[in-house]
């Protein structure tokens, strides 16, 4: 599958939020970048289908020592992680 | 939904209700009664009775669902609901007070123990005067003080994410909030008989692999009639933040279960090794949900599918490498979509009539249907924390349990305590036996012998 290249961060957030919305969470009104994804319904099983999202969009594959519950707490911070695989000064 | 006639509507079920049609079937042709499993809620006193009844009479009249009946049309033989379009009895209310406590629900019957008086409403039918109801609740005063109220329901209707979203219904129906809850359904792609075809083959290689492996239960395949047992254990918030630190540091934070899943193989294991029998490994299914985390609803229908796991012999020297087997296994089976997968199986099987779907489930496993039942269900209705009054103290699911494969080991948790249910069929499992498997599940929980908390 082919993957597209990663956008800035603004960017990157919008279209993890809609991907989030539309594909693993019954997202509230409002629902943003900063919004607390374990309050909106994230588990195992929802986390899992999100990092093969990523790599299916991005091409990017977290490591495993990045899987924290703090890191998945928002999209923002999920991509951060993600802008970090492709330039740490991110 | 369509309408039959002026007093009824049909409503189509859903893929995975045809596998609890045919289990459900499987169950009473084998005498082992019906598929019901129940939802415990403990409460901190009394729910407040006055408010519950009228609740459940608006819950039916909500929810016509919950005294559908099953029905195939006779020309596609699908299954479907034919649902009341206005039915005039609330759910079914019992009220009973454990010998020895204050009394103080008055309208109750005694009995001599909660568990007993559970165990008894699971093996009865859910059906009152020719009623057809998929679900009843009860409450049991304790003679501790404190009550519990249970919700007996019927898999053909719910699963357990649906039972728990039923009792926040009811919770929110008796403080006078009624709202639409049970709006949005998982939408199932459109798909050709070509395009089903091939993205079943994911699925069905997958099973081809496991029956390679077998999957051998404690049980046996032949079906028993016996009684069925349950032993939960409730961890204290110390343990249980003990646990959880242990389960992160193997598992990773984020997929406790698979963790779990590794726990409830080893310690089927140590009872089969008990027994002088060494297998090649062991399959477990795992229900996984379909519907989108964070949603209200759907309540009703099974919103679920099965991620196959093995455990094979290799794999479970230690509590480690069998969760890293679970964790790798986990990720590629999200990564194939077998989810997915299984239910365009399960879709391609859905006019097959009950007994002969049960005899393809159980054929590739030479009578087997897995090696035990298990779900990590995590947080149990985190969003309630009262229920008609009365604080909720603790939660948990007593699953439904048939031969094959006769026992369960099944985790979830409720503010910070991790509750253990341990299910066995009358005969699938010695007292010895028994004491074994926790004693193995207590080591891998904590990573050392915790004899205190086996009763």
């Amino acid at each position: 599958m082919a993957t597209q290249p990663i956008p800035q961060q603004g960017t990157l957030e919008q279209q993890l939020v809609q991907l989030v919305s539309e594909r693993l969470l019954e997202t509230q009104p409002g629902f943003n970048a900063d919004s607390n994804l374990y309050d909106s319904g994230l588990d195992s099983m929802a986390i899992m289908q999100f990092l093969i999202l990523i790599e299916e969009e991005y091409g990017v594959a977290l490591p495993e020592g990045e899987l924290t519950r703090q890191n998945f707490s928002t999209v923002r911070s999920v991509a951060g992680l993600v802008r970090a695989r492709i330039s740490p000064s991110a | 939904m369509a309408t039959a006639d002026s007093g009824v509507t049909r409503v189509p079920v859903r893929v995975a209700d045809c596998f609890l049609l045919a289990h459900d079937d499987f169950m009473r042709r084998t005498r082992q009664g019906r598929h019901i499993t129940q939802s415990i809620i403990e409460l901190d006193r009394l729910p407040d009775v006055a408010r519950l009844r009228p609740a459940l009479a608006r819950l039916v009249k909500k929810h016509p669902l919950l005294v559908g009946r099953l029905r195939r049309d006779w020309k596609t033989w699908l299954p479907y609901w034919e649902v009341p379009t206005a039915p005039d009895r609330g759910l079914p209310l019992g009220l009973w007070r454990e010998r020895g406590s204050a009394g103080v629900l008055t309208e109750a019957t005694e009995v001599a123990k909660t568990m007993e008086l559970l165990q008894d409403i699971m093996t009865q039918p859910l059906e009152v005067e020719g009623i057809h109801f998929k679900a009843r609740l009860d409450i049991v005063e304790g003679r501790d003080g404190g009550c519990c109220a249970a919700l007996s329901w019927s898999h053909l209707l719910i699963d357990g994410k649906g039972a728990e979203l039923l009792l926040a219904e009811i919770g929110r129906l008796c403080d006078g909030v009624d709202e639409p809850c049970d709006v949005k359904e998982p939408v199932r792609p459109e798909m050709t008989f070509q395009e089903k075809i091939k993205k079943t083959k994911a699925a069905v290689y997958r099973l081809e692999d496991l029956a390679k492996i077998g999957a051998p239960s404690l049980a046996g395949p032949r079906p028993r009639r016996g009684r069925g047992h349950y032993q939960v254990i409730t961890l204290s918030a110390e343990d249980s933040a003990k646990l959880n630190a242990r389960v992160e540091g193997m598992a990773g934070a984020l997929f406790p279960m698979t963790f779990y899943v590794a726990c409830a193989a080893r310690a089927h294991d140590r009872v089969f090794q008990h027994r002088g029998k060494q297998h090649k490994g062991y399959v477990v299914s795992v229900p996984v949900q379909t519907r989108k985390r964070g949603a209200r609803g759907p309540l009703f229908h099974n919103q679920v599918s099965i991620f196959f796991f093995s455990a094979v012999r290799e794999a479970l020297g230690t509590i480690e490498a069998a969760t890293a087997a679970m964790k790798q296994q986990f990720a590629e089976m999200t990564r194939g979509r077998l989810d997915e997968s299984f239910l365009v199986v399960l879709e391609m099987m859905m006019r097959l009539p009950s007994w002969m779907f049960m005899k393809v489930v159980r054929w590739q496993f030479k009578g087997e249907m897995c090696s035990f039942f298990h779900s990590h269900t995590g947080a149990f209705a985190p969003e309630m924390i009262e229920f008609a009054g009365a604080k909720i103290t603790n939660a948990y699911h007593l699953p439904c349990l048939a031969t094959p494969p006769g026992t369960g080991l099944f985790f979830c948790e409720r503010e910070g305590q991790v509750n253990i249910t341990l299910t066995w069929r009358e005969g699938c499992l010695s007292d010895e036996e028994r004491r074994l498997m926790l004693e193995q599940t207590m080591e891998d929980l904590f990573g050392e012998p915790r004899p205190d908390l086996i009763p």
